[in-house]
């Protein structure tokens, strides 16, 4: 390898803290000219904090940056933008209201005795428009345009200022499969130029098809590099979502499973954009089991959550807790047999950052106790305490807004709060993402005590380790459906892999 | 209520006393003979006082209504359309019922609720239907409100041959002064009373509590199990009728009947003096006090100092400006602080903002 020239741009041991969290943990990386470098990994494991590091926007805490074998240092986008590195962010950064010409060239434009040359603009944006053979007008105005060109306008914007490194972070995300065919003869005409690009994305078939290498990451680290020809979708899919290398429970209890406490039957949902999310679904849980759900990102899990929760509308089938029917009956009807839900943003859904422990304690159950006027402020005040010591939380104080603790520990109040007593089912999803191992724990150790007293748990999870560590049988979600169901012991990372890629089992 | 919260609503108040003074000294008068008969004409004496009172009583019960719509994320601006509809139910009812005072003065205030109620309803329902924003809903249907107002007292509604105005009300439906030779009435204390009871149904009831969890995040309150809609609609509600107690407080304690121009803009400065007080039912009370004792003390530094009254809506201006900027600022008492989504929208927020 020694003859290879130095790589277009080349990371060592980059480090990105935020709090207690190390969101990039010492990655290596680097791209090399007439390259296709993908970065997959599950949401949370790093990628986009990376590629602000790379463009500029955040800075790292250790590590170099070498730019054609030469140290460099971004303060800001501006620096890399010199240093020869665009980058097209996942949501498009574009002026509605202004032409592709003006989005294009904005900040850049020509200017003729001091006003904007609006020709040489457009002239300039027909050419680059050819050059990659797009379609696109120069005059029309961005609000017009369809998802596909709005993409293309955002890759003119940075293809204008010729830069030798091109980051694409998730493109193919809202693209329909025609769209992206384009975007991958862009991709591999700027190939064949000889720059380098760096695609990132959590969808494994875009990575075969277009990738010459694959970087994955996983919890901030990189945990695999792989030629993309030397590897296939199954052993990625295994890789992004890990190996079981937390220690084995020891305390798994065995309690025989008993009576059925969700049944969902033919469940059919669409997602926001009317579209079938999940389709003739059906899983059955019982008294005292844990079920994972395993699968890749976007495969339905969240759509079923809120169907199952009382959130989402199932255009057929039918949801049941226990013997009673709930497919229509609201979320509060929902808790009040018992159900409960983990939410998987504890930030936005589970919590309410700018409330207090006590009040935090008592939200969704707000309308369970016997007075109907009143707020049951001593029964969140009970709760929060007996969460604060059970989960041995410091610093606890009533009063403070959930908003000053640390992640782990809103986490710990958020799972304190749904598994309780009065919980009959619980759907956790990604309990213990981004937490760290003692809270892990304490969790798991929540969970348990839950199922021993007879619970049933829904564990959503793109973390194999997670489901792992709980699950007593697994299922497997692919493209709105249940792919499979496998026992913990048959649960290799082949058959997950396999199951997770879309193939039938 | 912290102490933090209490300096907040004051920090405010020292700066725009110091940008007074510069407006005072641009106007070419003495800014301490000015501020002195602010202050004398305001808080001067007993009657001063209790002038100043009744200046905020309206104020007051406005300012609540905006504070509650905006401790659920809605921008009420139109607390000064509900208001005017609450006086003009008020006024009417006052003129029509014949009844004991003890029957007749809640009837009056509860007519005025009633009209302030749906008015608000109007646009919340609006905004809960077919997703209007209430900020502009609310600043059209003002226009409604005055305008229609000033076609009923001129035509169905006129009850005085000498200007477009309703029928005095009956004298049972009249508050009498507390304080000899002012305006002041029992409607400044109910204001009080009114204000003490928001305070105690937003922190310690459900319907309270489910308006302030869908004013922090709407995804919360529907994980909560929050019937969105059904909030939004009961806010807007509340909202106008504390509005509209305001228009009736004014027609049974100062006009005794309704005519449209009856509002110097108090649904307007009241949402200056709910921002002020960071939504607070309780600061809130602190804060209309202190725009009605501007209003008040207005009249005497223009005629002992020589400083034009209308230099006071310079100064209210200020204040809106100062708030604005403020923490407590517009963005905060709806949204909370700006996150920062480009450099955390792959990370869990909370570990990258500890």
């Amino acid at each position: 390898m020694s003859s290879d020239p130095a790589p277009l741009l080349r990371c060592r041991q980059i480090t990105k803290r935020f709090g207690a969290l190390v969101a990039n943990d010492a990655i290596d990386f680097d791209v090399r000219a007439g390259e296709v470098h993908a970065i997959v990994g599950e949401n949370g494991a790093g990628k986009s904090t990376f590629m602000n590091v790379l463009y500029g926007v955040l800075q790292s805490d250790a590590g170099v940056i070498e730019r054609d074998g030469l140290p460099i240092r971004f303060a800001n986008c501006a620096e890399a933008i010199r240093a020869g590195i665009g980058m097209v962010f996942q949501h498009y950064l574009l002026v509605e209201r202004f032409s592709v010409a003006e989005n294009v060239m904005l900040n850049r434009e020509r200017t003729r005795s001091g006003f904007v040359d609006r020709e040489a603009d457009e002239g300039i944006v027909a050419d680059i428009a050819a050059r990659y053979r797009f379609n696109l007008d120069p005059r029309a105005a961005v609000e017009t345009l369809g998802v596909g060109a709005r993409q293309q306008v955002e890759l003119l914007k940075v293809l204008e200022r010729e830069p030798q490194i091109v980051i694409l972070d998730e493109p193919t995300a809202s693209l329909s499969p025609f769209e992206i065919d384009g975007l991958f003869d862009v991709v591999r005409r700027l190939r064949s130029q000889g720059r380098g690009v760096i695609f990132i994305t959590h969808k494994l078939k875009e990575v075969m098809a277009i990738a010459d290498r694959v970087t994955v990451l996983r919890r901030g680290k990189v945990v695999g590099r792989v030629q993309t020809h030397a590897t296939n979708e199954s052993e990625l899919a295994a890789m992004m979502v890990g190996r079981a290398h937390v220690a084995a429970d020891d305390s798994r209890p065995q309690t025989p499973a008993r009576n059925v406490v969700l049944r969902a039957t033919g469940v059919t949902v669409k997602s926001d954009s009317g579209r079938s999310a999940i389709s003739e679904l059906s899983l059955v849980l019982r008294s005292g089991e844990v079920v994972g759900v395993a699968g890749v990102e976007g495969n339905g899990q969240t759509e079923l959550v809120e169907a199952l929760y009382g959130l989402r509308p199932c255009d057929a089938g039918s949801i049941a807790l226990s013997d009673a029917d709930v497919t229509s009956a609201p979320t509060t009807e929902r808790r009040r047999r018992g159900l409960r839900y983990i939410a998987a943003d504890r930030q936005r859904e589970g919590l309410v950052l700018d409330f207090d422990a006590v009040e935090n304690m008592l939200l969704g159950d707000q309308r369970l106790g016997t007075n109907a006027v009143a707020l049951n402020l001593a029964q969140g005040q009970r709760r929060a305490d007996e969460v604060a010591s059970v989960f041995d939380i410091a610093r606890y104080d009533r009063k403070a807004a959930m908003r000053t603790y640390s992640g782990g520990t809103q986490q710990k109040f958020l799972v304190g709060r749904e598994a309780n007593d009065e919980t009959r089912v619980v759907i956790a999803f990604a309990p213990t993402r981004g937490v760290d191992i003692g809270a892990a724990q304490a969790i798991y150790r929540r969970l348990r005590d839950l199922q021993t007293r007879g619970a049933g748990i829904l564990l959503f999870s793109y973390d194999l380790d997670e489901i792992r560590a709980l699950a007593d049988r697994i299922l497997v979600m692919s493209g709105g459906r249940i792919a499979g169901e496998l026992s913990l012991e048959a649960a290799d990372d082949t058959t997950l892999g396999r199951l997770m890629g879309g193939s039938a089992a | 209520m912290k102490a933090g919260r209490v300096l907040a609503a004051v920090g405010p108040l020292v700066g725009v006393l110091v940008a007074s003074v510069l407006v005072i000294l641009v106007a070419k008068a003495n800014p301490m003979a000015a501020l002195g008969a602010l202050v004398q004409g305001s808080f001067g004496s007993v009657q001063s006082v209790a002038e100043t009172f009744a200046q905020s009583t309206v104020l007051l019960f406005a300012a609540l209504g905006v504070a509650v719509a905006f401790r659920a994320g809605l921008f009420n601006i139109g607390a000064e359309g509900q208001l005017v509809v609450g006086a003009l139910c008020a006024a009417v009812a006052g003129a029509a019922l014949h009844l004991p005072k003890a029957l007749e003065v809640p009837i009056c205030f509860a007519a005025g609720a009633l009209g302030g109620a749906v008015f608000g309803l109007l646009a919340g329902w609006l905004k809960a239907r077919f997703g209007a924003s209430e900020v502009i809903t609310t600043i059209m249907l003002n226009y409604v409100a005055y305008l229609g107002a000033n076609y009923l007292v001129a035509g169905p509604l006129r009850g005085s041959v000498s200007a477009p105005e309703t029928a005095q009300i009956v004298p049972a439906a009249m508050l009498h002064p507390i304080v000899p030779l002012t305006r002041l009435t029992a409607a400044f204390p109910f204001a009080i009373v009114v204000a003490a009871c928001v305070w105690w149904w937003l922190g310690r009831t459900i319907a309270g509590y489910e308006l302030r969890i869908l004013g922090r995040s709407e995804r919360a309150a529907r994980y909560a199990g929050i019937h969105v809609p059904a909030v939004i609609m009961r806010t807007m509600a509340l909202s106008g009728a504390l509005a509209g107690l305001g228009g009736a407080s004014d027609v049974l304690g100062m006009l005794h009947r309704f005519n449209a121009e009856l509002s110097p803009g108090y649904g307007f400065t009241a949402i200056a003096a709910a921002l002020l007080a960071g939504s607070n039912p309780l600061l809130a009370i602190i804060t209309s006090v202190f725009f009605g004792a501007l209003q008040n003390g207005a009249l005497s530094m223009q005629a002992i100092a020589g400083v034009p009254k209308d230099l006071i809506s310079v100064i209210v201006g200020l204040v809106i400006v100062y708030v604005a900027i403020n923490r407590f600022g517009m963005r905060a008492a709806l949204h909370g602080p700006p996150s920062d989504d480009l450099v955390t929208r792959d990370e869990p927020l909370a570990e990258a903002t500890t």
